[in-house]
């Protein structure tokens, strides 16, 4: 066998009526029903995955509100027993960075990767994608959580908080973080990296 | 969104043989029908904004290719969606010679790298150099050295 015979089979295969194999109206039959069948199936892996990310989207915004709430009454309270000039600073440093945090998490979310692009671009932008996600979730602790707890550290010493109070909120936080950043960590290494390895190493067969 | 719908059934129609053909080429058995399908979701979500700049055909073949070559096996925490009919996925076989021929370059294909594969897929579809070159994004240049490296080594591996 020749390669431009073997091509010619390989073309045959690909076409949708592959005459030379098989009657035609069993092609089209399953074609059409394989057709409806893929049709249903796209519906609905469409309705789930927009389901799963609503649904996740929904407890993400529930958890993070219960949280930022129960904290957020927390430091009220606190900046009501004692206005001092900690409290405050406290509070604005919170506020603010509970307003930058979610305009940064929403933006983050918003960039998609396009697809059509030729497979060279395709991949730089993946690549890049990739990284900066990976970025994103080493760092999301310490921009989000840490700017947020020194908020929290000022209004606590503003409001003279008993020693105990003080320690307790400490550990709490610090756990809180900890198993946050492992979180991140984890999904990085289990999700991330094997796709940017797999770009990377399609990248430098490319040149 | 019928219209739409109805554009994109016909698109994959035309398409289908070559996107399972991919499929084959960059998974593994087990992970067939969840590339396959990644791939019709991509193509519906790409369809959506799909404006005629480039060929239908080039560009099925550039949103098919780019899931492909950067897809990686998900652990299996996503819904079940295919009730475990394998609905999607009918393997096609034919007879004889005509079978030997395509498991020859089947296996053929799997010994390249991402790229290469790509490129050989888009060379045996009989896709002009150009076009090559549009869905990889490497120079007609490369792509004939490329091209032609390949024939050489599938010469020496497989035609007697």
């Amino acid at each position: 066998m020749n390669l431009e015979q073997i091509k010619l089979n390989w073309q045959k295969q690909l076409s949708s009526s592959s005459e030379a194999v098989k009657p035609q109206a069993e092609i089209d039959l399953a074609i059409q029903n394989n057709m409806a069948n893929n049709m249903n199936i796209i519906t609905n892996k469409m309705l789930a995955i927009d389901k799963k990310a609503k649904e996740r989207t929904l407890y993400g915004i529930i958890g993070f509100s219960i949280i930022i709430c129960a904290l957020s009454a927390l430091n009220y309270l606190m900046f009501l027993l004692s206005q001092s000039m900690f409290t405050i600073a406290g509070t604005t440093t919170w506020i603010v960075w509970f307003v930058v945090s979610i305009f940064r998490l929403v933006k983050f979310k918003h960039k998609t990767h396009d697809n059509s692009l030729c497979i060279k671009s395709a991949l730089e932008s993946k690549l890049n994608k990739v990284n900066k996600e990976i970025k994103y979730y080493q760092t999301l602790v310490y921009w989000v959580l840490a700017p947020m707890s020194v908020g929290m550290i000022l209004i606590l010493i503003g409001s003279q908080a008993l020693i105990i109070t003080f320690i307790s909120f400490f550990i709490f936080w610090v756990l809180g973080m900890y198993c946050a950043n492992k979180y991140n960590l984890r999904y990085i290494d289990k999700s991330l990296k094997p796709i940017k390895q797999e770009i990377t190493e399609s990248l430098a067969s490319l040149t | 969104v019928q219209q739409l719908t109805l554009a994109y059934q016909d698109m994959l129609a035309n398409n289908l043989n070559r996107l399972k053909s991919i499929a084959r080429s960059y998974s593994k058995n087990e992970d067939r029908e969840d590339l396959f399908q990644e791939i019709l979701y991509q193509l519906w979500r790409g369809y959506q904004s799909f404006e005629n700049k480039s060929q239908l055909d080039t560009w099925v073949y550039r949103v098919a290719l780019n899931t492909a070559i950067s897809y990686v096996r998900k652990e299996k925490t996503q819904p079940q969606i295919v009730s475990g009919n394998n609905l999607t996925w009918v393997e096609p076989h034919h007879d004889g010679e005509f079978q030997d021929s395509i498991d020859l370059l089947e296996k053929f294909l799997s010994q390249l790298n991402k790229i290469d594969r790509a490129i050989m897929m888009l060379y045996l579809d009989d896709m002009k150099q150009k076009q090559i070159s549009e869905i990889t994004g490497q120079s007609t240049n490369v792509i004939s050295v490329r091209i032609n490296r390949m024939k050489q080594k599938f010469q020496q591996l497989h035609v007697e």
